[in-house]
């Protein structure tokens, strides 16, 4: 079975860094973009199966990478999910919080959580595309 | 029957001689009435004319008087019936007999209908009847005048009967009339007495009224002469006096009887008034005014002289002089600039306050226009606190910079009521505020400052936690990293340090996050979510999250909820972050063998929540600091999280927001219950929310 590609968008190369590693050993493969921009050509053209998005980054806000995703054919059914630091992890609830469909983490995140998130979003696409 | 009979006819015979008209044209017959008279045996004497027809009967009717006639109905010129009416007709009182023939007795019997007095059968024993039958006739015809006779004089009498009653009748009519004429007189007249009578009374009581009213007003006057406060001295031309009344005695402080009789001595003049040196009521000396009118006395000439203690106005008057100075000097006194305005915004007074501020004497600025004078304008102030005094009869307040004196004036003007009750004028005060105005002003910009300082620690607060996050991640990440191997093995003592550094990082993660909370709670920026749920419910699942944590620490973790739930209206999110918060907090100061019960209960219109351990319990002297911001105490916790020391700050916050209230109650060594009371939701709410929530769902079905 192929591994599942996840794309990780982030103006923080740290976090790249620290993810690049974590998600590997919980069985994703990982390409990562540290701008808008990059996050898009890599989308169109690696065809990742999810994205997690910094919402706040020097180039690009996260919901325009959103839109543009889903504006974009190639993309529009790329499952996104929001990795950021602008809310408080209270509000964050249980494996994090839906944001006009998106699944919403708070910074920092539980790498459980956060694994479990991802396995069930792409398990609900898995459904949907079925 | 007989007997009498004859009786009667030897009357008649005694007395008359028996006239006889005999109507026949048979010889024979006459011959035979003839002979049968002439021979009558009866005392009776018979003379008898004869008629042979009928015109000539009538004929001897009327020449002569005859007794009787005995007629015979067959006659030449008439014959039956018609010749008896015919005689009838010409004297109807005679007695007719009628001879008839023998066959006829009919005949007879209708000429006695027809007036006959009797008839008499021809050859029937004529010669035995005739006689009786004229005498009867004749007896029955002076019966007949002498009934008729009576019958007339009955008449008459009765006639006269009549009238004498209808003459009665007038009389007593006459005399009613007059009877009652009399009574309507008398009773007129008993009604003009008793009026008379009364008005008598009436002048009576009139005269007596008079004359008490009289008495009474002599009365009076003595009473007002003798109690008049002012005294009344009669004096005659002489200057004697005359009469003193009680007043005039206590004014002079002699009797009547020692001033009587005795001069007056002060000039006395008509229609004079003069100030006199009296003895005043208290004994010490005093002043009376003195008015003197020409009156009369025991008809003579006299002076009445009208004395009144005026010693107390004379020191009333100096009284209010020395108010009015001291109200004066008051008014100079104050430190506030104030006048008085009419309603055409003339000045009509004002204090020294107010004059020196112009460099002027009071008096120069009477007269001038307010405007004018304090504003230097043509117009007043748009909003003028005396015309607005005057319009509303309100005290008004009004703050302005006066840029001619450099000065911030407070002015506030209050209505002066007329004796009418209308605000014709009013008291203008000013003040000098520039003190206060500029301290205010300084305190605006410092709130205002602070205001700003707050929302830039707002602001600070929630980037610095944006921004600390990140690197958060990262070191929380690379900590994560190492201790699950992935750059290379490590050795035990190296994963204990680790360890520390990753719970150290979690606890910084939670301060930040609280940090972040508070703040959006404080600067009103979190919004409650709230729907109606069953609070039982969510304590019941919070509780069975943390029983790993209980369990593990050794603590038995406890729910008693009601079975039926308690439905009320809030933000489960924030509810739940309560609720996490204390019973988070009680397991951590519970030691091993402890418990930490949570239990809900509605009670008068609220819904109590209690989180209760039998921990480590708070000193009673750190107790009201307790829901501040980063304040931990030293209660000893367990292995474990650390505390942010801002849970409870923000679980008190969480709780207010939603119109509730939390307490505390502990005891060292015994254990802490905090109880959340959050108020009921009434079913009228319940219900208004929940038609809400549907009509939010079937907008948000619609609008998909």
């Amino acid at each position: 079975m192929n591994k599942k590609k996840i794309l990780i968008v982030d103006d923080e190369k740290d976090v790249l860094f620290i993810l690049e590693k974590e998600l590997p050993t919980r069985g994703y493969s990982v390409i990562a973009a540290d701008n808008g921009k990059d996050a898009m050509v890599l989308a169109k053209t690696k065809h990742p199966d999810l994205i997690i998005l910094d919402l706040e980054m020097p180039d690009t806000y996260g919901g325009d990478v959103t839109r543009m995703l889903s504006e974009d054919p190639e993309t529009k059914d790329l499952p996104v999910m929001f990795l950021t630091g602008m809310f408080p992890k209270e509000e964050e609830g249980k494996g994090g919080r839906m944001v006009a469909g998106h699944v919403l983490f708070a910074k920092p995140y539980d790498i459980e959580e956060l694994v479990t998130a991802i396995r069930d979003l792409l398990q609900a696409e898995k459904t949907l595309v079925e | 029957m007989e007997t009498e009979t004859t009786e009667k006819i030897q009357t008649l015979m005694e007395k008359d001689l028996i006239k006889v008209l005999l109507v026949e044209d048979d010889t024979v017959d006459s011959q035979l009435v003839k002979r049968v008279l002439a021979s009558c045996s009866q005392p009776v004497e018979f003379t008898v004319e004869l008629a042979e027809s009928l015109s000539e009967a009538i004929k001897c009717i009327g020449n002569t008087e005859y007794n009787i006639v005995l007629l015979d109905l067959r006659l030449p010129d008439s014959s039956g019936i018609d010749t008896v009416r015919k005689v009838r007709k010409v004297n109807p009182r005679l007695p007719i007999v009628v001879l008839t023939g023998l066959d006829d007795e009919e005949t007879g019997l209708l000429a006695i209908k027809n007036g006959a007095t009797d008839y008499l059968v021809k050859g029937q024993s004529l010669e035995n009847l005739l006689v009786r039958t004229i005498l009867y006739a004749l007896e029955r015809e002076k019966e007949k005048k002498l009934i008729l006779d009576t019958n007339r004089r009955l008449q008459e009498t009765s006639q006269e009967l009549f009238m004498a009653k209808k003459k009665l009748e007038e009389k007593a009519k006459a005399l009613q009339e007059a009877h009652a004429k009399l009574e309507l007189r008398v009773e007129e007249r008993t009604t003009e007495l008793s009026k008379a009578n009364e008005l008598l009374k009436k002048e009576n009581t009139n005269r007596k009224q008079a004359e008490e009213a009289l008495q009474a007003s002599e009365a009076n006057l003595r009473k007002v002469i003798v109690t008049s406060p002012d005294g009344i001295v009669i004096v005659n031309r002489e200057g004697i006096v005359q009469f003193v009344n009680p007043a005039a005695e206590s004014l002079f402080a002699y009797k009547a009887e020692e001033l009587v009789g005795e001069l007056f001595g002060f000039p006395v003049m008509g229609g004079e008034v003069i100030e006199v040196d009296i003895v005043n009521h208290g004994g010490g000396p005093g002043i009376a005014e003195m008015r003197v009118v020409e009156t009369e006395w025991n008809g003579q000439n006299a002076y009445m002289a009208l004395l009144r203690d005026i010693t107390e106005r004379k020191c009333a008057k100096e009284q209010i002089e020395h108010a009015a100075k001291e109200w004066r000097t008051t008014f100079d006194s104050i430190t506030d600039m104030i006048s008085i305005h009419d309603k055409n915004f003339k000045i009509t007074r004002v204090n020294k306050a107010l004059a020196d501020a112009f460099k002027k004497e009071p008096k120069e600025l009477i007269g001038k226009i307010c405007y004018e004078l304090f504003h230097g304008t043509k117009q007043p102030c748009p909003n003028c606190p005396h015309m607005w005094s005057l319009k509303t009869q309100k005290p008004a307040t009004l703050e302005l910079f006066e840029p001619r004196l450099g000065i911030h004036l407070g002015i506030s003007t209050s209505p002066i009521f007329d004796e009418n009750g209308e605000a014709m004028s009013s008291v203008h005060i000013a003040k000098d505020i520039t003190e206060r105005k500029l301290a205010e002003e300084k305190l605006k910009e410092a709130n205002e400052k602070l205001k700003e300082y707050n929302q830039l620690k707002d602001e600070f607060v929630s980037t610095a936690s944006h921004e600390l996050r990140t690197p958060l991640s990262v070191i929380m990440g690379a900590i994560r990293l190492v201790l699950d191997e992935i750059p290379g093995k490590i050795v035990e003592e190296q994963r204990e340090v680790l360890s520390l550094a990753k719970e150290n990082v979690q606890r910084l993660s939670r301060i930040v996050d609280s940090l972040l909370s508070i703040s959006k709670i404080e600067s009103g920026r979190l919004e409650l979510q709230k729907v109606i749920i069953n609070i039982c419910d969510l304590i019941r699942s919070t509780v069975s999250d943390y029983q790993p944590l209980a369990q593990e620490k050794g603590v038995h973790l406890d729910c008693e909820v009601p079975k039926e739930g308690v439905n009320i209206c809030l933000d489960p999110d924030r509810i739940e972050e309560v609720l996490i918060n204390l019973i988070s907090n009680s397991i951590k100061f519970t030691t091993k063998g402890g418990w930490v019960k949570v239990s809900c209960r509605e009670q008068e219109g609220e819904v109590l929540v209690s989180v209760q351990d039998s921990g480590v319990g708070i000193a009673k002297e750190d107790l009201p600091k307790l829901f501040d911001k980063f304040t931990q105490f030293g209660r000893k916790a367990g292995p474990g999280e650390k505390g942010t020391g801002l849970g409870l700050a923000i679980v008190k916050k969480l709780v207010q927001m939603h119109g509730g209230r939390i307490e505390v109650e502990s005891q060292v060594n015994e254990g802490t219950t905090f109880t959340v009371s959050l108020p009921s939701t009434t079913e009228l709410e319940a219900e208004d929310l929940l038609a809400e929530t549907d009509e939010l769902v079937e907008n948000t079905l619609a609008d998909n």
